[in-house]
């Protein structure tokens, strides 16, 4: 649809005078060309303004439709490709390279401040090469996280996928043994411990409950990816006990997560000893807990979000099952306003993400992660 | 998608399209320029306030803009720029034969004077950043002029017969772009470390220059590309040149004019800036050596031309604006006031006036007589009223002078000042709408055409509003007010925070504003259509100017005040002759003429001591704002 009608439509669904026309439509296309029509789930052709009109449509009346437009004015949270890119390319040297700084002062018996002989020495250089950096998902961005810091770490030390091919993991080993090897580092052939890697850094873009990373099981167990990972790792034989030090620090780093998110995950590692004292969270943009949605902070889209008209029941499945509430107010009841450029996570109210092919589809729609299509 | 209010979009600094640039440039600037040979060989000084247009002036010249200009001559929107140009001498035989080559002297310069050099050194090592940089912009133009390649096609330029002793230690017979290149290279990348490091190191291969040797080493017959001469006239462009120090500028300016070389220099720099003796002395003696350009003064000499341009610029944007769906701003407003809009306002003050009128007149024959015969009948048009209010206001002239309530003397008839200041006692009495229509919104803008672009862009905001919602009329008077008023006030206090004295400045100006709305509103408009400036008998304006010199005295501080309010425009000074006595007049920038409820038009003032002056500098008078904190 073409800018214009859809900024006229716009205008007619909320009943804008000329003034208000005057007022809102360049900070529509500031916004459209800012950020939001980079939205990568949008249909093609379709751009923010038009999608906007269409879900204004759908509202009742004037005043849900005002409500709305207000949220998504002043309340909406849109991270944004090349906001996303930032967080990506700074997490090592903002957050990862002060961790494995901290490690080598140690080793060196320095105070952490102490970074030009730290970052000098040749434990920092060592320590720094036996740190291997996994994706927990596509989200991880490991080959951006490479390219901007290619002076401080190599292909070698990078995967994408936190489940380790045994194939790969050996050919890990090999250039690891090798580098160590080389004269700017120990200058000898490594030992069999010192062959493997002393820090991990399982790295993703963004949580919103904490429950897909690690989460209790009735049997006393645990799920979720991180747990995945340790299971992995603590079973004798398996390619990333052989890979990594049995003494290894993991480093779990959130790109983005919810304060919500970090302390369920915090507990959950805390509530197991024998993790607790070598598994450590990292987040580089902390959502407080004042962003979520409420009826005491938003009554009105709070009240638009409850409305049945505005939910497909058949959103609810046994993935959302998991977080334990209805996909409503979002996975595990989260009721955040967020919106991720690559996709809306569901985590957010469902009446922005809704999918496109729901009896209400959302301002941004997601596509579904797990084949999941509107029942 | 249409482009985002073009009126917002400030093309001059948009390094990014020469052919946004050039759709919406209009050629009738460049009448303020001089004419014939003198723009070739001469320095040229282009001074004005900021948004005057002087950036867009020199971007003009430049091989991009040029080039694309030439390629679409055919092209009706470029038709008028095209035969300007080639009139000017910049494009002939549908090809550029100047070739401009910009600097800009914002940045770099002024930090040299901090790093404590002794002895001129900081002014020679200036003129050595000015070469580097000269060199370098010459070259990358030179290449853009020709078509070719920056930095690669470097080895197809030369320049013979070079004169350049500190890069070559002496005459050379040529010199290579590439030779060039690198010594300019590294002589910019030399200066800037020093720069960077706060201090000249004794090891440091800095050198200062006593010369401007660039400008004559690059003249037309000497460059030469493919071994053939690049361009028949060559011009370089200093902008911002108010971005060096008082001691640089002088030093330049000196040099500038005594190179008499083939190579022609335009130079810009904002009036705000310059040295305080410089703004005063404007206009008080003839420039000999070298040409200044005041592009306020040059449409202030004539306003209609002003007009003129600013129509011109407002209609290519707004075609640019609305997929040329809009031919003409001046069109989307209203000139005249909608009486069906304001007819419960109209039949108000019908009845006002007409009462006033009767209460006044009643008891003299006279007068009565003359109220029945000349006042207009029903309807109530704007018209009317306006015709009311007017005999209202020659009834007050004519009680006043006593002797005439007695005789038998009838009332003149109506003159143009006592009309319009009927309409603005209209408009603050029953605010019917005044500040409306395209010329009223180009008095607005005091021959700035920023200004104009800042106000304009509002009332096109809301054309295009209107238009989204399926309106496609005109602008009301009421709503061009409304939005002219928001954005003047705007405009306004944006200008002040500019000032490096606001709070004085804003003192000042208040002060100012209220002494003209004061003389402006008595019954009986003496000094019709209104008051909005004040004048100085040249006198005292010399003995302001002289506090400068001196460095001290009474009005030294009034001097910095009055002198950044001239040159950020917010004062638009003029020289009068009246009752045989010379005066320099300091008319208020039309903005404020809008806040304070003033009229438009030039020439009401009344004379002020510069005493006064000095008082309204002070706290204690009201703000421009009222209601706003007052300054201690």
């Amino acid at each position: 649809m073409k800018d214009k009608l859809a900024e006229q439509l716009l205008a007619k669904v909320l009943g804008w005078t000329a003034d208000e026309v005057m007022k809102e439509r360049p900070r529509l296309q500031a916004a459209a060309a800012y950020k939001y029509d980079g939205y990568q789930q949008f249909e093609p052709g379709m751009r923010f303004v038009e999608s906007l009109a269409q879900w204004l449509h759908q509202f009742g009346d004037i005043d849900e439709r005002q409500a709305a437009y207000s949220f998504v004015m002043s309340r909406l949270v849109y991270i944004s490709s090349e906001e996303m890119a930032h967080l990506v390319r700074t997490a090592y040297p903002d957050y990862m390279k002060h961790e494995i700084m901290r490690h080598a002062a140690t080793q060196l018996g320095l105070s952490p401040y102490r970074i030009a002989a730290i970052s000098a020495s040749k434990e920092f250089h060592v320590l720094r090469r036996r740190s291997l950096f996994l994706g927990l998902s596509d989200g991880a961005h490991t080959d951006l996280l490479r390219r901007a810091n290619r002076d401080e770490i190599g292909h070698e030390q990078v995967y994408p996928s936190h489940e380790m091919a045994p194939g790969r993991a050996e050919k890990l080993t090999e250039k690891l043994k090798e580098e160590l090897a080389s004269p700017k580092l120990l200058g000898r052939p490594p030992t069999i411990d010192e062959a493997t890697f002393r820090l991990v850094f399982l790295l993703d873009d963004f949580t919103g409950s904490g429950i897909t990373y690690l989460r209790a099981k009735p049997d006393g167990g645990r799920d979720g990816k991180i747990a995945t990972f340790m299971d992995d790792f603590k079973q004798d034989g398996s390619p990333l006990s052989l890979l990594v030090a049995r003494d290894a620090d993991i480093y779990v780093v959130f790109y983005v997560a919810t304060h919500r998110a970090i302390e369920h995950i915090r507990r959950q590692i805390e509530s197991i000893e024998a993790w607790s004292e070598h598994l450590h969270i990292r987040v580089c943009h902390r959502l407080p807990e004042s962003l979520s949605i409420t009826a005491e902070r938003d009554p009105d889209f709070h009240a638009i979000c409850a409305k049945e008209d505005y939910f497909d029941p058949g959103l609810d499945d046994v993935h959302g099952a998991v977080g334990g509430e209805s996909f409503r107010f979002g996975f595990s009841g989260c009721s955040l306003p967020l919106v991720l450029s690559h996709n809306s996570p569901n985590n957010s109210v469902a009446v922005l993400w809704s999918h496109e092919d729901t009896s209400f589809p959302g301002l941004f729609p997601r596509v579904p992660r797990h084949g999941e299509v509107g029942k | 998608m249409s482009m985002r209010n073009p009126f917002l979009t400030r093309y001059s600094e948009d390094p990014t399209s020469d052919a946004q640039f050039l759709r919406t440039y209009s050629p009738t600037v460049l009448d303020a320029l001089p004419q014939g040979d003198r723009l070739w060989r001469d320095l040229t000084v282009i001074r004005s306030s900021p948004g005057g247009g002087k950036t867009s002036l020199l971007r003009l010249l430049t091989p991009g803009v040029l080039r694309a200009l030439c390629a679409y001559q055919t092209q009706d929107a470029y038709k008028d720029l095209f035969a300007k140009l080639t009139g000017m001498g910049a494009v002939d035989q549908g090809r550029p034969v100047a070739m401009g080559a910009m600097i800009s002297c914002a940045h770099a310069y002024r930090h040299l004077d901090d790093l404590g050099l002794a002895n001129g050194l900081a002014v020679r090592i200036t003129i050595a950043l000015l070469n580097a940089r000269i060199t370098l912009a010459i070259l990358r133009s030179a290449l853009a002029f020709a078509g070719a390649v920056y930095p690669d096609d470097l080895g197809r330029l030369e320049v013979i017969d070079a004169h350049a002793e500190p890069i070559t230690g002496g005459h050379a017979d040529r010199l290579t772009g590439e030779d060039l290149y690198k010594w300019a290279v590294a002589s910019e990348r030399a200066i800037c470390r020093t720069i960077d490091e706060l201090a000249l190191r004794p090891d440091s291969p800095v050198i200062g220059h006593d010369t401007l040797f660039a400008i004559p080493l690059f003249e037309p017959d000497k460059l030469l590309f493919n071994g053939e001469q690049l361009a028949e006239r060559i011009v370089v462009l200093i902008d911002d040149f108010q971005g060096l120090t008082g001691g640089q500028r002088t030093a330049i300016r000196d040099m500038l004019v005594s190179l008499r070389s083939k190579t022609a220099v335009w130079l810009a720099e904002r009036l705000e800036l310059l040295d305080l003796v410089d703004v005063f002395a404007v206009g008080a003696k003839p420039e000999r050596d070298w040409s200044v350009v005041y592009l306020e003064s040059h449409w202030q000499v004539d306003r209609r031309r002003f007009r003129a341009f600013a129509r011109s610029v407002a209609d290519r944007r707004a075609g640019q604006g609305s997929d040329d769906e809009i031919v003409s701003f001046a069109a989307c407003l209203c000139p005249n006031t909608d009486d069906d809009e304001v007819s419960e306002v109209l039949g108000q003050a019908w009845t006002e006036l007409q009462k006033r009128l009767a209460a006044r007149t009643q008891g003299n024959k006279n007068l009565e007589e003359w109220l029945v015969e000349r006042r207009p009948s029903p309807p109530c048009t704007s018209g009317a009223v306006r015709f009311l209010r007017a005999m209202e206001i020659r009834l007050d002239r004519l009680l006043q002078k006593k002797q005439g309530v007695l005789s038998f003397v009838q009332p003149d008839d109506e003159q143009t000042g006592i009309r319009e200041a009927a309409e603005l006692f209209l408009h603050t009495e029953f605010h019917l709408p005044y500040y409306y229509g395209f010329e009223r919104l180009c008095t607005v803008a005091s021959c700035n055409i920023e200004q104009f672009l800042r106000l304009a862009a509002q009332l096109f905001e809301y054309v295009l509003s209107d238009r989204l919602l399926g309106k496609g009329g005109t602008l009301s008077a009421t709503v061009q007010e409304r939005l002219i008023d928001e954005a003047a006030r705007t405009v306004w206090r944006n200008m002040l925070q500019c000032t490096p004295h606001p709070i004085e400045a804003s003192h000042l100006l208040g002060s100012m504003s209220e002494f003209c709305r004061k003389e402006t509103v008595r019954p009986s408009a003496p000094y019709a259509p209104g008051v909005t400036g004040i004048g100085l008998r040249d006198c005292e304006y010399g003995d302001i100017a002289c506090d400068i010199g001196r460095g001290g005295g009474a009005y030294r501080h009034l001097a910095a005040v009055l002198s950044e309010c001239i040159g950020q425009n917010l004062l638009i000074r003029t020289r009068i002759r009246s009752k045989s006595e010379e005066w320099v007049v300091l008319y208020l920038n039309r903005a404020a003429c809008v806040r304070y409820s003033l009229p438009l038009s030039y020439g009401g003032w009344r004379p002020v001591a510069a005493k006064d002056l000095v008082q309204w500098l002070r706290p204690g008078k009201a703000s421009l704002f009222p209601g706003e904190p007052q300054h201690a």
